[in-house]
């Protein structure tokens, strides 16, 4: 098996509060993983942890060998709220990634561009993002988390704002666009048909402190089904096993 | 049309007959004719923009109609005499009230009487697995349960219809599970007529004893889908409810 | 965005507010008979007088209104230059703010003409009407901008962070942008609370000239159409001033409204 490009065990507390605890695992290069677990058992603090915007209580992300850090990797994050900076149109907002990270801006330009046209937003380089819907604000989210070429794509429960059908759309897109260019992503959600849809593989949380409760590998192929016998049941699974919190 | 019960030994509670409304040029609803049973569980699904908002409120008179008619028992739709719940997508606990306070508001408009308020608002919140907060603020409690109190205010009142307009868009998966499975225990138990409007076929599906299909703008009723055959409570795996979702899917049809 | 139908119908309503405002006041004065409510006319004359062969010193108004503006503006570019960065640094460095609470938060709530007695022992001239000017907009101008910075949205520092950019860089590209509509807010507001110092600061200002020196001649004189002249020549400047602001505001900041195309 290839080198992971992730090696993750930390554990994480705000003050008294334990949110997660002897958390561990690995992410492979390429695959498509998705975490799941049911609302506030830390996901979102995971997804901080492993682009390094968040420190750790103990242990480490390293990355390559290294602790992760966002001044030296290249890790992007599609957040859950709409991320869209609102003063820039969006070419100006998808080739700030790349020119943080020193790219020519000429040839950010192209790339930004290129990323536009992968999330099917061609001809609306010049727009504000006040103009857009959500579902295409989130798109503009995942073209500029492409736009550097990452290494590691972490996303934050990126569907959860927007409304079923919208959300049913975003799936297919995403998985469209993964097939074209293929990223390792960290994918969070609380929604197990979503995970049962996208993953390669995924890792079920506990409720706080949350550590890894189960791992199941997804090997349907794709597209895939959300009616399928076999999806069902899988799904049905995952569900069983995922705590559920009220 | 698929198998399933018919309702022709339940009376129609309310009656929409060539319901229409237009916004000056535009034509959102377009001469609507259906019945609503009384005690049913009804959901109403349609591609986005197809009017659903609107036809909530037009059918709760909170707009008025272009043309056509609703009416309830049989006689115009009356808000002094007909009592209509309505239950919102954002969480509408007030902020400053307890939460048995908010679920008694509206037997207190309504002049209640206080014993009779005290055993039906303890009733309904041993329903929906409130009691024990009753005298927690709304900020002190999570969406799930915010959107509870909603559910429990509006069935203390025992509303000739109760609608409610994707009143679990925004809670996530777990406890959408959870709420929908405690929807359905109450309206068994009390038998009200709710009307569910949502964009989530799946809870649909779920929930309802029949489902009305709209068509985009102009809105009209497409088809109507029989589901009541199907037992309480609901398993997405079994093969008639995946049937079932995968015909409303190809009727919605929105991509 | 409002169309021009409903517009122009703002437009030909506030005209008629006006006439009906109008009309009350000349029913009132033509009722009182008095000199102390001048009729429209009157008002009209004393405009006219007053333009052309100027007060009862040859000054015309013009050279009132020159006046006061260029005191506002000295005033206003002062409390600029120092509130803004010094609100954006309280802003972006809270221990700042806290800890000199104690000092700031008490000089906030003196009112500028409380300050008249200090500034005519300390100041002379035009320094005393910078200063109270000064004082009238200052405050909100340091605090708009302070409290801006704590409303940038953490999502948008966060996708900066995520690329690794460095402080300096999230401060000039994010922060900034972002408070910059509600700097230009606090200004505004600024600006308006200066304008209505102009009276004070012209009470205790040794010079003969602007619009609050006017005012003040023609009370000693009881002369009521000039004083009403005075007063509306303030009022309107005032409006006019804000209303300019506010169209560069909404030139400037157009991505700032919240209209989908779906």
């Amino acid at each position: 098996m290839d080198q992971p490009i992730l090696e993750v065990s930390i554990d994480k507390s705000f003050g008294p509060t334990e949110v997660l605890h002897d958390l561990r695992f690995d992410v492979r290069p390429n695959e498509f993983l998705v975490i799941v677990g049911p609302t506030s058992c830390g996901k979102t603090t995971l997804g901080n942890i492993l682009a390094g915007i968040e420190t750790v209580s103990k242990g480490y992300v390293k990355m390559q060998g290294e602790p992760v850090n966002p001044h030296r990797h290249n890790i992007s994050y599609v957040f859950q709220e709409p991320s869209c900076i609102p003063w820039y149109t969006m070419i100006q907002d998808v080739t700030m990634g790349p020119i943080i990270k020193g790219m020519d801006p000429a040839k950010a330009d192209k790339r930004g561009r290129e990323v536009i046209k992968l999330v099917g937003l061609e001809g609306f380089e010049d727009y504000f993002s006040r103009q857009l819907s959500g579902g295409m604000k989130q798109r503009v989210a995942i073209a500029r988390a492409y736009a550097t070429n990452p290494d590691l794509l972490i996303m934050d429960e990126p569907f959860g704002h927007l409304d079923a059908q919208t959300r049913y759309l975003m799936q297919i897109e995403i998985m469209r666009i993964w097939e074209q260019e293929k990223k390792t992503v960290v994918f969070i959600t609380n929604n197990i048909e979503e995970a049962t849809y996208l993953a390669t593989r995924i890792l079920v949380l506990t409720k706080l402190p949350a550590t890894v409760k189960g791992e199941y590998v997804i090997d349907l192929p794709r597209p895939r089904e959300l009616t399928d016998p076999e999806f069902l049941k899988l799904r049905t699974e995952i569900t069983n096993d995922c705590e559920c919190i009220e | 049309m698929t198998a399933g019960c018919a309702m022709e030994n339940r009376r129609a509670k309310i009656e929409v007959r060539d319901l229409s409304k237009h916004f000056g040029d535009l034509v959102v609803l377009n001469h609507m004719n259906f019945d609503i049973y009384d005690g049913e569980f009804l959901c109403v699904v349609g591609p986005t923009g197809c009017g659903k908002t609107t036809f909530c409120n037009v059918v709760t008179r909170l707009l008025p109609p272009t043309g056509g008619s609703v009416s309830v028992d049989s006689e115009p739709i009356n808000y002094k005499k007909h009592n209509i719940a309505f239950i919102f997508q954002e969480p509408s606990a007030l902020p400053w009230r307890t939460v048995w306070d908010n679920v008694k508001i509206g037997l207190e408009i309504r002049g209640t009487p206080g014993a009779e308020i005290k055993r039906r608002v303890t009733e309904v919140l041993e329903m929906t697995g409130l009691i024990k907060f009753k005298d927690f603020f709304p900020n002190q409690i999570s969406a799930g349960m915010k959107q509870r109190v909603a559910i429990a205010r509006a069935f203390v009142t025992e509303p000739d219809m109760l609608l409610m307009d994707e009143p679990f868009g925004q809670l996530d998966t777990s406890t959408r599970f959870h709420i929908e499975n405690s929807l359905v225990e109450l309206w068994k138990k009390k038998k009200q007529t709710i009307i569910f409007v949502t964009h989530n076929l799946e809870e649909a599906v779920y929930l309802s004893e029949r489902i009305l299909v709209c068509t985009p703008k102009p809105t009209t009723i497409k088809k109507e889908v029989m589901v009541n055959h199907l037992p309480y409570p609901r398993n997405i795996a079994d093969p008639e409810f995946v049937r079932i979702r995968r015909e409303v899917t190809d009727l919605v049809k929105w991509w | 965005m409002r169309n021009t139908s409903e517009r122009i119908k703002s437009v030909l309503y506030n005209l008629l507010s006006l006439v009906v405002v109008g009309c009350a006041w000349q029913l009132l004065s033509d009722w009182q008979k008095s000199p102390y409510f001048p009729s429209i006319a009157a008002i009209w004359q004393a405009f006219v007088n007053l333009s052309t062969n100027g007060d009862i010193e040859g000054i015309t108004l013009s050279a009132h209104v020159w006046a006061s503006l260029i005191r506002i503006f000295a005033g206003f570019a002062a409390s600029c230059i120092m509130g803004i960065p010094l609100g954006l640094a309280m802003g972006l460095w809270p221990k700042l703010y806290n800890r000199t609470r104690a000092v700031i938060e008490p000089i906030r709530f003196i009112p500028p003409i409380a300050w008249i007695p200090m500034a005519i022992v300390l100041l002379v001239g035009f320094g005393r009407y910078v200063f109270l000017i000064w004082l009238g907009a200052f405050f909100p101008i340091l605090v708009t901008t302070l409290l801006s910075v704590t409303r940038v949205n953490p999502v948008h520092v966060n996708v900066a962070k995520v690329f690794g950019a460095s402080r300096m860089y999230i401060i000039r590209k994010i922060v900034i942008p972002s408070v910059l509509p509600d700097i230009a807010t606090g200004m505004r507001v600024g600006l308006g609370v200066a304008w209505m110092c102009i009276v004070a600061a012209e009470m205790i200002g040794g010079e003969m000239v602007g619009v609050g020196r006017l005012i003040l001649k023609y009370a000693e004189l009881i002369r009521m159409g000039e004083i009403i002249v005075g007063m509306l020549i303030i009022g309107i400047i005032g409006f006019i001033m804000n209303e300019i602001f506010i169209v560069i505001e909404n030139r400037v900041f157009r991505w700032r409204s919240e209209v989908s195309i779906d």
